[in-house]
């Protein structure tokens, strides 16, 4: 199946990978380094430090720079833990049918409703903030949505005709599931992986907000954590808390733009003429 | 007995990914008043887009050339407000698949109540959803028992509890009829009916034909159809499709009888074999809507093509109250 | 219906477990993880004692019966961070969540049908253009920024609205008033990400239901377009929708969590903010349990409203 895709498809890749080039330019574009506690804290906006410092006298534009980094990693690194764990759950259960299928499903549907942010909490404080732990929490409390969607395209990518065919031409089930229905299910893997990312720095900005974030790194949730926290909100501080939710925004208009583009285009009223 | 619908020159183009698909290329129609008229066709042959295009429903494809006249006005050209007052109380469509054609949230009795409103109120938002809140019940039902039992089913089901159920709650040919019904409650002056027979089994198709053989004669009729029986059973006159355009119309009981045209030759013949026949083979590929042959668009598989098929696209030619599309009818055909 | 009631039980007890085990299984010794850091200034004896009296020093199960019968009873620990039961301190916040939550979730829901409807119907016109770029672009934003953005442009700059918490303190009729002229903010905040959030889901509905036959059928009776529209497209777009309200409400929860915490709001959020700050362990327990809770009443709503709007799955 191939995948179209048109102009927000592409605007969509093209800011995100500028953001992305920016953030591993990171040394060659920021003035300062981001933890240095250089100068006065609560500075405007300047020449020296074009946003202006932070409550501990860090340079802004730099942190917003570094802070990507992070946010992007963790972003794409909880993301592909939710999804290929929600894959390898989906297809094994859309394939193989039955009390597994049945099984599975069961416990995906009790995490379904359970809400993801309140657990990831839950969770969080606990087990502590560093990282590794925040794209872990992220990622195993995400692929339920995955994982549902993946069994429903492999179930009916599983009827259709031609794997039914090559079933009954005497193949036998892992490389019907290679060649015939992963395939088909990959594009549908990757929309939700694009999803998954927006979905994982959305969630961990909201974390490092609530002030859940990993102290030990810079990330635009924690900027905007220690910008309300720290009496940047109060007293109108607004090139402290704007750029990095901004980053933010502009980072997941770019992935829905990239799943917006790739949708059925055809006018539906054309299946009734063509089909005849 | 004056025409009511007369179609001329009607050509109707859809823009695809695959290219510019000529649905209707040049279509020729006439339907008096009184009249059932049945268009015969396989599939692809643009009956479908015809239908839809008297209607001004064929979007998204485009109307760009020719007219449709209907009681002398001209509806290719109308605006689309015009075209709501014509559609459901002038003309009125039956559609093909009975399970799809129904509003699946809706009852049968709101849906057949609708009709009711629209011809009362007119079909503009607040006036139905007020029309249909303030409708009185005794008053629909009252006239839509009058239609069903008109349709002889009165005594089959009980109209009270049919107006209480859901589509997905009743039988192919119950929901066929109250397609009917629903087109009937308009009263309008033609009836489309897009393949009344084909999504049906045989027992509820022969009971719908007796249906349509009943309203012949009081409203004109535009049957759509590949199967033969259907047409020869309802229709007055017959109109043959290939290839976006008709090739031949006349009275059905001639054209039957002696098909003229070598399309409709061919699809007679396949229609009906006699024991112990085979279906002839039939030459060629089939029609490709958007490269078109130039001249005649049957001639890449006729077997009595002559050298101006190839070049011409011929015209309508009358042979015996016959109109027939084809060249051997023509002056070259003659000679 | 039965096997629907089973589930949702099942799922009552799964999150009742998983409160009950996340504390305990997490690294740290468990009595710090019940207790709080307040724990931590205890003496030894004093430690030995709540052990004793929280029953940690039984088995596993033991304690499990014991949390059970705790949980009905309404003992929900003790909250050392508000100084009162972890229940009455859930109880109070958790009106004005309620009170931002369902309001948005019926304005957010009826802006979204409408619009998306409308973009669905004009599809690729500039009217839908111009719908799916703004809605997507709200979409996009992280939900509480724009709550900040809000309030610095119309709370501190422009002054119009106050800048946080719920009422300056009055009775009455002008209570009421007060309490009203604070909730447009947060409210405006959290209606524009569930009305993003539904436009699209809306549009998507009406844009398949287009090419349905009896659309089609509805168009040929005479009907208007707006009719059409708004009557039989419409009508079955909105089970879709049901579902997938009922799905999000969890990240709609969350979300009302996150903008309360800027705007002050004395709500869940508010709640669990300060939990956190603190470390008050049965705080964030009770608000977890509270939230699941209302996550699992919404979707069973949900379920029966589905049933409601599409006579087929009667």
């Amino acid at each position: 199946m191939p995948i179209k895709a048109d102009k927000m498809t592409w605007a969509g890749v093209a800011i995100l990978a500028l953001l992305v080039l920016c953030t591993i330019l990171a040394p060659l574009i920021t003035p300062h380094d981001p933890w240095a506690y250089g100068r006065q804290p609560f500075l405007n906006p300047g020449r020296v430090n074009p946003l202006g410092t932070n409550d501990v006298g860090q340079d802004i534009f730099s942190e917003l720079v570094y802070g990507g980094r992070t946010s992007l990693l963790i972003g794409f690194a909880a993301a592909l833990v939710a999804v290929t764990t929600g894959t390898l759950i989906g297809l094994v259960s859309g394939f193989c049918k039955g009390r597994l299928d049945e099984a599975l499903m069961g416990i995906t549907d009790v995490f379904l409703v359970i809400p993801a942010l309140p657990l990831v909490i839950l969770v969080s404080v606990y087990v502590g903030t560093s990282i590794w732990n925040i794209i872990l929490v992220i990622g195993l409390v995400s692929w339920p949505s995955t994982a549902r969607v993946i069994r429903s395209q492999t179930l009916s990518v599983r009827e259709s005709g031609y794997v039914e065919s090559a079933h009954a031409m005497g193949a036998d089930d892992s490389w019907l599931m290679w060649r015939h229905v992963l395939p088909n299910v990959l594009p549908l893997i990757l929309a939700r992986f694009v999803l998954a990312v927006a979905i994982a720095m959305l969630m961990e900005a909201s974390l490092s907000f609530l002030g859940l974030g990993d102290p030990t790194a810079k990330s635009w949730g924690m900027m905007l954590h220690y910008a309300f926290a720290r009496g940047g909100f109060i007293n109108g501080l607004w090139w402290w808390y704007l750029p990095p939710g901004l980053a933010i925004a502009l980072c997941t208009l770019a992935l829905n733009l990239v799943n917006f583009g790739v949708e059925e285009r055809s006018d539906p009223r054309l299946k009734r003429v063509m089909e005849r | 007995m004056k025409e009511l619908l007369k179609v001329r020159d009607l050509h109707v183009v859809f823009e695809t990914p695959g290219g510019l698909v000529q649905a209707n290329r040049g279509v020729n129609l006439d339907v008096k008043a009184n009249e059932a008229v049945g268009i015969m066709g396989e599939s692809g042959c643009g009956k479908t887009v015809l239908f839809l295009s008297l209607l001004r429903l064929q979007q998204p494809g485009k109307i760009v050339q020719g007219c449709v006249l209907f009681d002398g006005r001209d509806l290719a050209r109308l605006g689309q407000k015009e075209m709501q007052r014509i559609r459901g109380s002038q003309i009125a469509l039956v559609l093909q698949d009975h399970a799809t054609a129904l509003n699946p949230s809706f009852t049968v009795g709101e849906q057949l109540g609708e009709a009711l409103v629209i011809r009362k109120n007119g079909g503009d938002l607040w006036r139905t959803v007020w029309g249909q809140h303030k409708l009185d019940d005794v008053e629909v039902r009252r006239e839509i028992d009058s239609v069903l039992q008109d349709l002889a089913l009165g005594d089959v089901v009980h109209v009270d509890k049919l107006l209480d159920k859901y589509p997905h709650q009743l039988s192919g040919g119950m929901r066929q009829r109250v397609l009917i019904a629903m087109a009937l409650l308009a009263r309008p002056r033609l009836l489309i009916a897009d393949e009344p027979t084909t999504a049906l089994d045989r027992a509820t198709q022969m009971q719908t034909l007796a249906l349509f053989e009943r309203l012949r004669g009081r409203t004109a009729m535009l049957i759509i159809s590949h199967d033969l029986d259907a047409i020869s059973q309802t229709c007055d006159r017959v109109a043959v499709m290939y290839g976006g355009s008709i090739v031949e119309r006349g009275a059905a009981a001639e054209v039957f009888a002696n098909p003229r045209h070598p399309y409709t030759r061919l699809l007679l013949s396949c229609q009906k074999p006699r024991r112990g026949e085979s279906l002839p083979p039939v030459s060629g590929d089939v029609l490709d809507l958007i490269d078109f042959p130039p001249g005649c668009s049957f001639h890449p598989r006729c077997s009595q093509a002559m050298s101006v098929c190839s070049q011409v696209k011929p015209s309508e030619f009358e042979v015996e109250g016959v109109k027939v599309a084809c060249h051997l009818f023509g002056e070259e055909g003659r000679s | 219906m039965l096997s629907k009631v089973v589930r949702y039980f099942i799922v009552l007890l799964v999150i009742v477990s998983l409160n009950f085990l996340i504390p305990r299984l997490m690294p740290g010794d468990p009595i710090m993880n019940l207790l709080g850091e307040e724990a931590f200034y205890g003496s030894a004896e004093v430690l030995e004692e709540l052990r004793v009296e929280l029953g940690l020093d039984g088995s596993l199960y033991a304690q499990y019966v014991r949390y059970l019968g705790n949980l009905s009873t309404g003992d929900w620990g003790y909250s050392y961070l508000y100084m009162r039961p972890v229940l009455n301190s859930i109880t109070l916040h958790l009106r004005w969540t309620l009170i931002l939550v369902l309001p948005s979730i019926m304005i957010g829901a009826s802006i979204a049908t409408f619009f998306g409807a409308l973009a669905a119907w004009y599809r690729k016109s500039r009217l839908d253009v111009a719908l799916s770029s703004m809605f997507l672009f709200f979409y996009s934003m992280p939900h509480y920024w724009l709550a900040m953005m809000l309030l610095f442009l119309f709370g501190f700059q422009l002054d119009w609205f106050p800048l946080g918490k719920v009422s300056g303190g009055s009775s009455g009729l002008p209570y009421i008033l007060d309490v009203g002229w604070h909730m447009v903010l947060p409210l405006v905040a959290l209606t524009t990400f569930k009305a993003s959030y539904d436009f699209l889901i809306v549009r998507n509905s009406v844009v398949s239901i287009y090419g349905e036959d009896y659309i089609l059928m509805a168009h040929a009776k005479g009907l208007s377009q707006m009719t059409v529209l708004f009557k039989h497209a419409l009508r079955n777009a909105l089970a879709p929708l049901v579902t997938v309200t009922a799905i999000q409400f969890g990240a709609i929860l969350s979300g009302t969590l996150l903008i309360e915490v800027v705007f002050s709001w004395p709500g869940m959020g508010t709640l669990i903010y300060e939990a956190i700050g603190a470390r008050d362990y049965p705080l964030l327990q009770g608000a977890f349990f509270i939230v699941a809770v209302c996550m699992l009443l919404a979707n069973l709503i949900a379920d029966v409203l589905y049933t409601w709007l599409d006579p087929r799955t009667r």
